[in-house]
This record gives C-alpha cells, sequence and structure tokens, in this order.
C-alpha cells in the first residue's frame, strides 16, 4: 500500500456504484446501464494534481456470488483476528480459477489498503440477500462508509438505515445523478473521516478541487464574453453590380446571418461542456430567437468597386508616390495600422463602405452595392445571449457525470435563476456598449468575463431549495451519520 | 527567414538608407560652389520645418480618435493619411516584384498579417520604429554631411526670401528657434548684425556682399537647429516607438488566442479525476437463438411447486392461491431458497424439488427489481441438473410490491426483457421468464427448441 487514500466501490450489481464513481470522478465515460455486470472489471479513477496521485476511486463489478464466498470464508476462518488473511487466502485461490471473477475483482483493491465505499439502492426494499455481502466486506477489517444511492422515487430509507448501520461506520445518502458539487465536496470530506492519515489529503483534495471548479467557472464565463464579443461584431456581406435588386439577395443574407450566429452559440455551449468534462452531452433547445428589426445596411462602396489597377489609373499613383516619401518620413504610422499585408478589414480595398462615407451624390460613386447583414444593433440581443448562456452554464455545471439525460436549455430560466440586479444590468449594458465600438478589446472582454464570472458563482451557490422546488424534486436528507 | 530577423534587416536597411539619403541631402543642400552662398532659408525649410510638419502629421496619426475629435478636421487627416501609408504602398510595390522575391516577402509578412487580437498596435509601432530609425539615420546623415562640408570645405552662409521681412523680426524669430540652447552656447544665436549682414539677393553680386568673416556665421545655428528639431525628436520617437514595440508584443503574446489557456495551465495545478484507461468491454450475455419472445413457448404445467428465492415478503397461502387460480394449476408447495439461507438449505431445496414428479413444474419467484446473480444461474443449473430436462423451470420475477407486500405489480416489459436476456445465458430450452400478476404473458427464454 502505497499510503495514498484508495477507495473501493463496492454493492451488488445495478444499485448505481458506476454512476457514483462518474459523479465523483466526473468522468462521463463511465459505462452506465440497466444491464447487471455492465462493469466486469475495477477501474481506476485517480485524482492527479499534476500528475501526482492523491487519492483514487475504484470502480469495481458488483457481488455475483456472496454467499458462496461467505461459505468458504467461514469455512476456513482462523479466528476474527485473521479473517482479512483469510479473504486475502480466497483471493489467491480464486484468482485464476474464474469461479469467482467479480468476487477477486472487487476484494483485491480492499486487500490493498482501499477505503470500502458500499452502495445499495434507497429506492428498492432491503433484503436479506444483502447480508452476506455486507458480511465479507466487515471481515475484510477495512474502513468503511455505506452510500444509499436513491436511484428511483420510492423511499426504502429507513430500513436501509437500520441495516446499514449495523455494518457501516458512517452511512449516507448521496443521489449520484443529482449531487451537487457541494455534495460531491461533502462527500470527499466524509472519506477523509474513514481514516485519520486519509484526513489531510482529502482536505487538500477538497481545496484543489474548489479551486479548480472556480478556475473552470472563470474560463467558462471568459468563453461566454469572447462569444458575445464576436456576436456583437459579426456581420456577412454581399457585394452586388451597381443596378441588382438586392430584394432577393436578403433572404439569403439573413439565413447566413443567423446560422453564423447559432454556430457560434453551439461554438460556446461545446466549449463550456468541455470545460466542465461533459463531452457526450445531448442538447434540446430553441434556437436563438430574434435578430434584428434593422438586421440588413446597405451602403454604397465607391471607388472600391474599382479595382486597383483601375484606382491606380485613375491618378491615385502621383498621390501615392507623393505620399510614400511623406510617408517614409512619418514612419509608417499609420501605415500597418492594421493592413501592412492586405489582411486588414477593408484592406483589400474592396468593402466596409461605413468607412468612406455614404451617398452615391458625391460624383464617385461607380462600384456596385454592398449589402450587409449585422452587425446587429439590438440591444437586448446581447442579454438574450448572455441569459440563454447564463441558463445552460447552470445546467452544465450542476450537472452530474452520471446523468444520461438530455439537456434540455429550455423553459423559462426565471424560474430558477433570479435576475440581476438594476445596476448589474447597466454595467453589463455599457460594456456590451463598448464591445460594439470595439469587438477586439480584450480588456473589455476581460471586464465582461469577470462580471459574468460573478454572476455564474453566485448561479452556483443558489441554494437548493429554489433550484428543487423549480425542478419539482427533493434530495433525501442523510439518514445517519454515524462516527463521522 | 524569421519574421524578427526580417523585421532587423529591414530597419538595418531603412537606416542605411537613411544615412545616405541624409547625406546625399546635405550635400545638396549645403552645396556651395562660390557662385551663391548657401541659403540658411533652405536649410531651415529642409531640416527643421520639413521635419516640425511631418511631427505634427505623426501626432495626429498616432493620436487616439477620441482626442482628435477635438480638433477640427485631424480626423479626416489622420484618415487621408492610411491611404498614403507605406503598408498600402509596400502592397502596391509587392506585386511588382520578382514571383520568388514577392513569395519571400508575403511569406514573412504572413504572420504580421494575421488577424490576431492585439497584433494590430504590434504592427503599428512596428512601422513606427522602423520608420524613426530611417528618420534618425536619415538626420544623422544629414549632420555628417553638413558638419563634414563645414569641416573640409569653405562654405558661405546667407539667407535670401521673397518674403523680406524685416531684420528684427528674423532675429526675433531665430532667437525663439535658439531658445533651448541660446542661454548656454550664444554662439549658435545669430546676432542682429550677421542676420542683417548675410542677406542677399540673387540679382545681386552676392558672395561681393557678405563680409568674409561672416560668410561661417550662421552654421552653429544650423547645426544646432538639425540637432535640437530634427535629429532629436526622431531619438526620443524611436526609444518610445521601441518601448511601445515591445509592450505591443507583450500584450499580444498574452491576448493571443490560447494563451490565456496556457497561462491559466501555468499558473494553476492541473486537477484531473478522471479515469487513466479505457473500460473493459462489458460481460457479453450468450445468445442462445433467435427467437426472443413467444407467448406460450411452453404450456404451464398442470402441477408446480413455487419457491420463494431471496426471501421475497410475501403471504404463502394467498400467492399460491392466486397463481393456481391465474395458471390453473395445483400449487403443490413453496420452498424458500437464496437471500438469507445457507447453501446447505438451498442444496436441500433442490434435492427436496427433484423428487417431485418430473411432470411437475418449479417456478421461482423473484425479486424483479434486483438483478438476476449468477447465484440464482447456479441454482436453476443445479436444479436442472437434479430435477431432469423434460421439467419446466419457470423465473416469475415481480414487481416492487405495494402495502406491506400483500399486492403484487406485474414486472414492466423492459425488466422482464432484461430477466430473459440474463437467463438465456443457461442455453435451458426448459427455463422460461413468466409475468406474474395481471399478465399471463409466458416469454421463451431460449429460442431453441423447446
Amino acid at each position: 500500500m502505497s499510503g495514498r487514500p484508495l477507495f473501493a466501490v463496492v454493492g451488488h450489481p445495478n444499485k448505481g456504484k458506476s454512476s457514483i464513481v462518474a459523479t465523483l470522478a466526473a468522468d462521463d465515460s463511465v459505462r452506465i446501464g440497466p444491464e447487471a455486470g455492465t462493469t466486469t472489471q475495477a477501474r481506476r479513477y485517480p485524482m492527479r494534481v499534476d500528475g501526482q496521485e492523491l487519492y483514487a476511486l475504484v470502480d469495481t463489478p458488483g457481488f455475483q456470488r456472496a454467499r458462496r464466498v461467505l461459505h468458504w470464508l467461514r469455512q476456513h476462518e482462523r479466528g476474527a483476528h485473521r479473517r482479512a488473511e483469510v479473504v486475502r487466502q480466497f483471493v489467491a485461490s480464486h484468482r485464476d480459477t474464474g469461479e469467482f471473477p467479480d468476487e477477486c475483482e472487487l476484494l483485491e483493491p480492499i486487500l490493498e489498503g482501499a477505503g470500502i465505499l458500499y452502495v445499495v439502492d434507497g429506492s428498492v426494499p432491503y433484503g436479506p440477500e444483502y447480508e452476506p455481502e455486507m458480511e465479507i466486506l466487515r471481515w475484510t477489517g477495512q474502513p468503511s462508509l455505506a452510500l444509499v444511492n436513491p436511484i428511483g422515487p420510492a423511499d426504502h430509507l429507513a430500513e436501509w438505515q437500520a441495516a446499514l448501520g449495523q455494518f457501516f461506520q458512517v452511512v449516507r445518502v448521496f443521489n449520484a445523478v443529482t449531487a451537487e458539487f457541494r455534495k460531491r465536496i461533502e462527500l470527499l470530506r466524509a472519506f477523509g473521516e474513514l481514516q485519520e492519515p486519509w484526513r489531510g489529503v482529502l482536505a487538500q483534495a477538497v481545496r484543489l478541487l474548489e479551486a479548480d471548479r472556480t478556475r473552470t467557472r472563470r474560463l467558462a464565463a471568459h468563453t461566454v464574453a469572447e462569444t458575445l464579443a464576436a456576436m456583437l461584431a459579426h456581420r456577412v456581406e454581399r457585394k452586388l453590380p451597381a443596378r441588382a435588386d438586392p430584394t432577393g439577395q436578403k433572404a439569403a443574407l439573413e439565413s447566413e446571418f443567423r446560422s453564423d450566429l447559432r454556430r457560434l452559440e453551439q461554438r460556446c455551449r461545446d466549449r463550456v461542456e468541455t470545460l466542465y468534462s461533459h463531452r457526450r452531452i445531448e442538447r434540446q433547445e430553441a434556437g436563438l430567437p430574434l435578430v434584428d428589426e434593422d438586421l440588413f445596411a446597405e451602403r454604397t462602396w465607391l471607388v472600391f468597386g474599382l479595382g486597383r489597377r483601375q484606382i491606380l489609373a485613375g491618378g491615385a499613383l502621383g498621390g501615392a508616390a507623393t505620399g510614400a516619401w511623406v510617408d517614409a518620413h512619418l514612419g509608417g504610422l499609420r501605415c500597418l495600422r492594421g493592413g501592412a499585408w492586405g489582411r486588414d478589414r477593408g484592406g483589400d480595398g474592396l468593402v466596409d463602405g461605413g468607412s468612406v462615407g455614404t451617398g452615391a451624390g458625391d460624383g464617385r460613386a461607380a462600384g456596385g452595392r454592398l449589402i450587409t447583414a449585422g452587425p446587429t444593433r439590438n440591444r437586448n440581443f446581447p442579454h438574450v445571449v448572455f441569459n440563454r448562456a447564463r441558463y445552460h452554464h447552470w445546467l452544465v455545471a450542476r450537472r452530474t457525470h452520471a446523468a444520461q439525460s438530455v439537456l434540455a436549455v429550455r423553459g423559462d430560466p426565471r424560474a430558477v435563476l433570479p435576475p440581476l440586479p438594476g445596476e448589474e444590468l447597466s454595467t453589463l449594458e455599457k460594456i456590451f456598449d463598448r464591445l460594439r465600438r470595439n469587438p477586439e478589446a480584450t480588456a473589455v472582454q476581460g471586464e465582461l468575463a469577470d462580471r459574468i464570472a460573478a454572476v455564474f458563482a453566485r448561479d452556483d451557490d443558489l441554494g437548493d431549495a429554489r433550484v428543487d422546488s423549480a425542478a419539482g424534486r427533493r434530495d433525501p436528507p442523510p439518514i445517519a451519520n454515524i462516527g463521522a | 527567414m524569421g519574421v524578427s530577423a526580417a523585421y532587423r534587416l529591414l530597419v538595418a536597411a531603412l537606416m542605411g538608407v537613411g544615412l545616405v539619403v541624409g547625406w546625399s541631402v546635405a550635400a545638396v543642400v549645403f552645396r556651395y560652389d562660390g557662385s551663391r552662398p548657401v541659403n540658411v532659408v533652405e536649410v531651415l525649410a529642409v531640416f527643421v520645418v520639413a521635419q516640425l510638419a511631418l511631427l505634427m502629421l505623426l501626432g495626429i496619426v498616432l493620436a487616439p480618435a477620441r482626442w482628435l475629435r477635438l480638433l477640427p478636421g485631424a480626423l479626416t487627416v489622420q484618415e487621408a493619411l492610411a491611404w498614403l501609408s507605406p503598408g498600402q504602398t509596400l502592397r502596391l510595390l509587392q506585386r511588382r516584384l520578382p514571383p520568388g522575391v514577392r513569395e519571400l516577402v508575403t511569406r514573412t509578412g504572413r504572420p504580421l498579417g494575421s488577424s490576431l487580437p492585439g497584433l494590430g498596435k504590434v504592427r503599428k509601432w512596428a512601422g513606427t520604429f522602423a520608420a524613426q530609425g530611417f528618420a534618425v539615420a536619415f538626420n544623422l546623415g544629414a549632420l555628417a554631411g553638413c558638419l563634414y562640408l563645414v569641416t573640409f570645405s569653405d562654405l558661405a552662409f546667407a539667407w535670401s526670401t521673397t518674403l523680406e521681412p524685416s531684420i528684427e523680426r528674423v532675429h526675433r524669430w531665430t532667437g525663439w528657434a535658439a531658445a533651448p540652447w541660446g542661454w548656454w552656447l550664444p554662439e549658435a544665436v545669430p546676432s542682429p548684425e550677421l542676420i542683417r549682414e548675410t542677406l542677399f539677393y540673387r540679382r545681386e553680386a552676392a558672395p561681393l556682399a557678405i563680409p568674409a568673416g561672416r560668410w561661417g556665421g550662421w552654421w552653429p545655428f544650423l547645426v544646432a537647429c538639425m540637432i535640437t528639431y530634427g535629429t532629436l525628436p526622431r531619438v526620443v520617437l524611436l526609444a518610445v516607438a521601441g518601448w511601445r514595440l515591445r509592450v505591443a508584443m507583450r500584450r499580444a503574446l498574452l491576448e493571443a488566442p490560447g494563451v490565456a489557456l496556457v497561462l491559466d495551465r501555468l499558473e494553476n495545478v492541473w486537477v484531473a479525476t478522471q479515469a487513466t484507461g479505457p473500460e473493459a468491454e462489458p460481460g457479453r450475455v450468450r445468445e442462445a437463438g433467435s427467437g426472443d419472445k413467444r407467448k406460450d413457448a411452453h404450456a404451464a404445467p398442470r402441477r408446480l411447486t413455487l419457491v420463494n428465492w431471496g426471501g421475497l415478503v410475501l403471504e404463502e397461502a394467498r400467492v399460491s392461491a392466486q397463481i393456481a387460480a391465474d395458471w390453473r394449476c395445483e400449487v403443490l408447495g413453496m420452498e424458500a431458497a437464496g437471500g438469507s439461507a445457507s447453501l446447505e438449505a438451498d442444496a436441500a431445496v433442490v434435492t427436496a424439488l427433484a423428487r417431485t414428479p418430473e411432470d411437475s413444474g418449479v417456478a421461482l419467484l423473484v425479486k424483479g427489481w434486483e438483478p438476476p446473480l449468477l447465484e440464482l444461474l447456479d441454482f436453476l443449473r443445479d436444479l436442472r441438473r437434479a430435477g431432469g430436462n423434460r421439467r419446466i423451470l419457470m423465473v416469475v420475477p415481480l414487481g416492487l410490491e405495494q402495502a406491506g407486500g400483500r399486492d403484487w405489480q406485474p414486472l414492466p416489459a423492459a425488466g422482464l426483457e432484461r430477466w430473459q436476456r440474463r437467463l438465456r445465458s443457461l442455453g435451458d430450452p426448459g427455463l422460461v421468464v413468466r409475468s406474474w400478476p395481471e399478465k399471463p404473458e409466458t416469454l421463451a427464454v431460449s429460442g431453441g427448441a423447446a
């Protein structure tokens, strides 16, 4: 035994062992299924901090022949003080026989020194067939904790409390599918109570996980801020000949604009989910509503409709030559301001009518028309996007990795998320304005991200009562806490 | 060649060109062949007034838009200057370069053309720095040319302009110009006498009109002007541009996509809790045929022994009577196995069941909400071995009981099918999964011949 805490999650098949491991390890790659025997081999889930293992969870197969195992153990018993030795002997003598593969697999980590996390389903009745399992675990002499994982709606907690209390030091209720981060942390702390030397390590693990959670939230806020900036600045454009009718083009342009915004939002969703280690979420949500009443801007592009050669031929060459000398002296000042190599906005000399003024009446209009969709000027738009992102983040942040349901980003977020105070809304509005003016201003994006992170943090701290009442759900309270 | 090296080369080249151009311009402006003196006004126009004008334009270009809004027309000037920029000129020139050179320039410049946030300022200050390098070199070249001609030739300076300002006014102007050094370098401040005596008109025989002692009287003033209004501002600007370029580079790096993540990674420990390897494939249940679900694959035996498996809480008599009625059979009795019973007790039940008539069946009432364990499968195997191949074995998974175990729910179809799939692994054609109560539907465990 290395001295690092190790916890073996054991129990009857199909009682949510893998779900608990998935939730505690934040790993949605864990295979969870209704069939018994989904887990066939023990699998380690180490918590690593810069590569150094702090503790590890081990998901194990369920007991299949507990009575036979216990029968064998009793036949070979040599006194209570040598029971663990007998269990070790059992594993050694059956490891390669294929007779008790699941029991050997689940007992091995315990014999390596793992603490026992015994999982039962609190929504089904207690039965005497569990007793041989619990007795075997008692024979190992390892510190143990029972987790009642209520998979279904029925409530049999009282009978489980009575039974488990006789076998385990600590009994806790932990719903693997609905447990929020705070509850996961509380459970980890409880693990630390199983053995004195583990307490410090688990306390350190909790601190690091909490810091990591804050960091993840901050990164999520940055992702949302970047997306908002990108969406506020986004536009699509199309060049048309001077006499072309833009009416037919507008629908296609609008569609392109909308799908671009949608794609940006989806990308943000994906990134936030990845930050929270959710890689397999199936989402359902309503499409991004509204964009803008004055979605389209139509501008006349002036000399820019002409080719560069034409511009030069038009006499610009003389001016440029004169300017070259001046500019060489000026120092390239404006020169490379954004487009020395032709990648500036409008640097190809063809677009961005906005920068060249308007109107065909100045006698220079010659090129054609430029129709653009966006950027949206609707003042409500960034708030809509932000609120959708906020709701999505809230759902993702509290979703456990055992949850297999579709993530429904719909409904009224106001039912669960309190509205922002007026002062905060006003601040956001000002930041959105600044972003509209300068979408690439990273300082503004950073400021927005900080604001968003603060909102996300408050959402994370929302009381369960509000959330559960909105979701029509209630997690049962802990039923016993013996010796911890 | 890297961008950095290319840029340094460009700056060095610009400075080399600046030196040559500065020297050449000085050679032209200070040209004196004895026929006409060097016109001080021309020297000041080229090396002071033009430089100050360019500095003013530079200020306009560099100034933030919000400042320029306070100065009418300044924004327009700024926009106009953008179209005279070397950036634009470079692109025009680039298209006329030989293909190989153009490719090199394009490749070298590509990183600068990137749309990464923050690179705009890098480009701006990189350009400014390069141009100021040129300008400093230009001024140094001009100064060197001037000092060379002053030292190694005899120059005659005078001044002439069609504007014909009064001597007093010119003296006042030169006094202002010489203010920065006049208090400690009085010989570099033109005196009224010098101004008066060196005024010449081209129509007159100028060289003869200027006293010989005054020929070189202007050069200290001119050199001081070139240093103060030409070279020093450019040196300061060069230093500022270099500083701003470094700042912009640092910021651009910090603002580059992904850098936040890298910095975040550097500042924080990396916490991972996930599994380090893939999960083992689940155990496969042996499929024994394709007939997954067949109603009434087996007729219910006329006599039946019930087994309470796993300690179901039920009223024996009531359940037996109800099953007998539902299935129209005779229930011979009910045994208990599994659960908390010992293995010896299980063995005794198997023995007892084996003694019942072979045409009677055995129905195991099991907890449908629990998964079928190998322990149950072992029991069924033992039962088959002891009871013979002709005996019908039925597994009856019950749904969760209500009202204290007096009423039973039929197991939902999905649960029933899970039991069927699991028991199929035994490959026992005489084994069936049967629903009870309410849904007298029999599911054949095996697809094989019954």
